[in-house]
């Protein structure tokens, strides 16, 4: 008799496990033929990490709101930018599109959730996967609003966080005031002009105190290397550009640092 | 003050053959950089030495290496460059620059249009290009006057305004000697690259 009830205890959990199973289905849904990005999802639905393997595949989907989601605020913020194919008008028309893992989606929602406030601006309009940098080992790339992530990005030897820092440096560039950049000049030896229809002209630059290799190529670059240093590596940044140390921290405050 | 002058203009002209810095850290900004003393400069017409009788010595002149001057002029603030005039070996203004500080009323695109009420302003798109990174800038040009204003990324606010020869536009010097020229047929506007920095 004991037997005949746990079978009948059995069924009727198995019953419900299934009718859960199901019931969980009917809100998920995935894209087939590739990953599920989060911009697949729509407003009423939210993009669930691949955390489940399957088959050895990652596999992410997008599930209805009314399921209690994972959604962080860098996940709200940042999901609905990241996108397949190419940015609009992406100069470096070498670069070939990459298709995103679900793993690199993970990883890179993960580093951007530890940028700080200041660098989630709305004119950062996606970032896009590219295989190949056309300055290979160059791992990121960015202009008018698009961040591109090359393979380099993902090596073992590479950090996400450096990377997306420095591209978000770059994107602040694009978007401060010729004031603003005259400030920033004043600060660290750089001279500059505007000039209508034309590069803008070096007309002098400091001589030394560069944070790394190549940051010396412009002032753009100068600044976004800076920026990365002073949330990665702050100490190297106070010793060798000084003046670039104090307007950062001037321009966006004490809280201007990595979140944990 | 005299002798400094000379000693600043002796520095810039005895310097040749590399880009050369003259700095004065602890001069005195008491000029009144306004925008209309600005546009009473002629280009192709003013010379340094009225500069210098209008607005005093600059902060920072720098030699190229063509022999043409670069002179900067802070704020009275001294929290950003103001204005920079580019002068010819000869001394004669080429083309001048005023940056548009943030509570000024000229950042309001409609007061400075007014401003120019002969002016047939068009936008320009300049699309630079710095290797990893690029960035699309946006201007109101009207070439026959040779003003400039260039705008912010959203092109909501005025950042800064430019004045140059319509007639003599190249904005660089080319290593090579040789030049891409681009002619603009709506505007008539003809604009030399160096050839060595042209990428198509």
């Amino acid at each position: 008799m004991h037997v005949y009830y746990a079978f009948v205890l059995l069924y009727k959990f198995l019953g419900l496990l299934i009718i859960f199973f199901i019931s969980q289905n009917s809100f998920s849904r995935q894209v087939s033929g590739r990953p599920t990005l989060p911009s697949d999802c729509h407003g009423t639905e939210h993009w669930v990490r691949g955390h489940s393997k399957s088959k050895g595949i990652w596999t992410a989907f997008c599930r209805a709101n009314q399921d209690s989601g994972e959604s962080t605020e860098a996940y709200k913020f940042w999901a609905p930018r990241l996108h397949e194919g190419n940015p609009l008008n992406w100069p470096n028309r070498t670069e070939t599109v990459a298709i995103w893992t679900e793993l690199e989606l993970e990883k890179v929602l993960s580093a951007l959730e530890q940028i700080p406030l200041q660098l989630w601006t709305s004119q950062i309009r996606g970032i896009y996967r590219l295989h190949r940098s056309k300055d290979f080992p160059n791992p990121g790339s960015s202009g008018d609003g698009f961040i591109a992530l090359y393979d380099a990005a993902f090596m073992e030897k590479n950090n996400l966080v450096r990377i997306l820092s420095h591209e978000g440096g770059h994107e602040f560039y694009s978007h401060m005031s010729n004031e603003e950049k005259s400030t920033y000049r004043l600060a660290t030896g750089w001279g500059l002009r505007d000039e209508p229809g034309a590069r803008d002209m070096v007309v002098y630059k400091r001589k030394s105190g560069y944070v790394r290799r190549g940051c010396e190529k412009d002032m753009a670059e100068d600044l976004a290397c800076n920026i990365e240093f002073f949330l990665l590596n702050p100490d190297k940044l106070k010793t060798e550009v000084p003046g670039a140390y104090v307007w950062i921290r001037n321009r966006f405050g004490d809280n201007f640092k990595l979140r944990k | 003050m005299k002798s400094n002058l000379v000693f600043l203009l002796v520095a810039i002209f005895l310097i040749s053959g590399c880009a050369h810095v003259a700095s004065r850290d602890n001069i005195e900004i008491d000029q009144d950089l306004s925008l209309g003393r600005i546009e009473s400069l002629n280009i192709g017409k003013t010379n340094f030495k009225q500069v210098v009788t209008l607005f005093g010595e600059p902060v920072k002149a720098v030699t190229l290496k063509n022999g043409d001057l670069v002179w900067f002029y802070l704020n009275k603030e001294k929290s950003f460059e103001k204005a920079s005039f580019l002068f010819s070996p000869g001394g004669s203004l080429k083309n001048m620059t005023w940056t548009i500080g943030s509570a000024e009323s000229e950042r309001n695109i409609k007061i400075l249009r007014n401003r120019y009420p002969s002016a047939n302003f068009k936008e320009r798109k300049n699309f630079q290009d710095f290797g990893h990174f690029f960035t699309t800038d946006f201007y109101l040009e009207d070439n026959r006057l040779g003003v400039s204003i260039s705008l912010n990324q959203d092109k909501s606010a005025a950042e800064s305004i430019s004045w140059f020869d319509p007639t003599a536009r190249v904005v660089a010097q080319s290593k090579s000697g040789k030049f891409h020229v681009f002619h603009d047929p709506d505007t008539g506007l003809v604009t030399k690259i160096p050839l060595e920095d042209y990428q198509p």
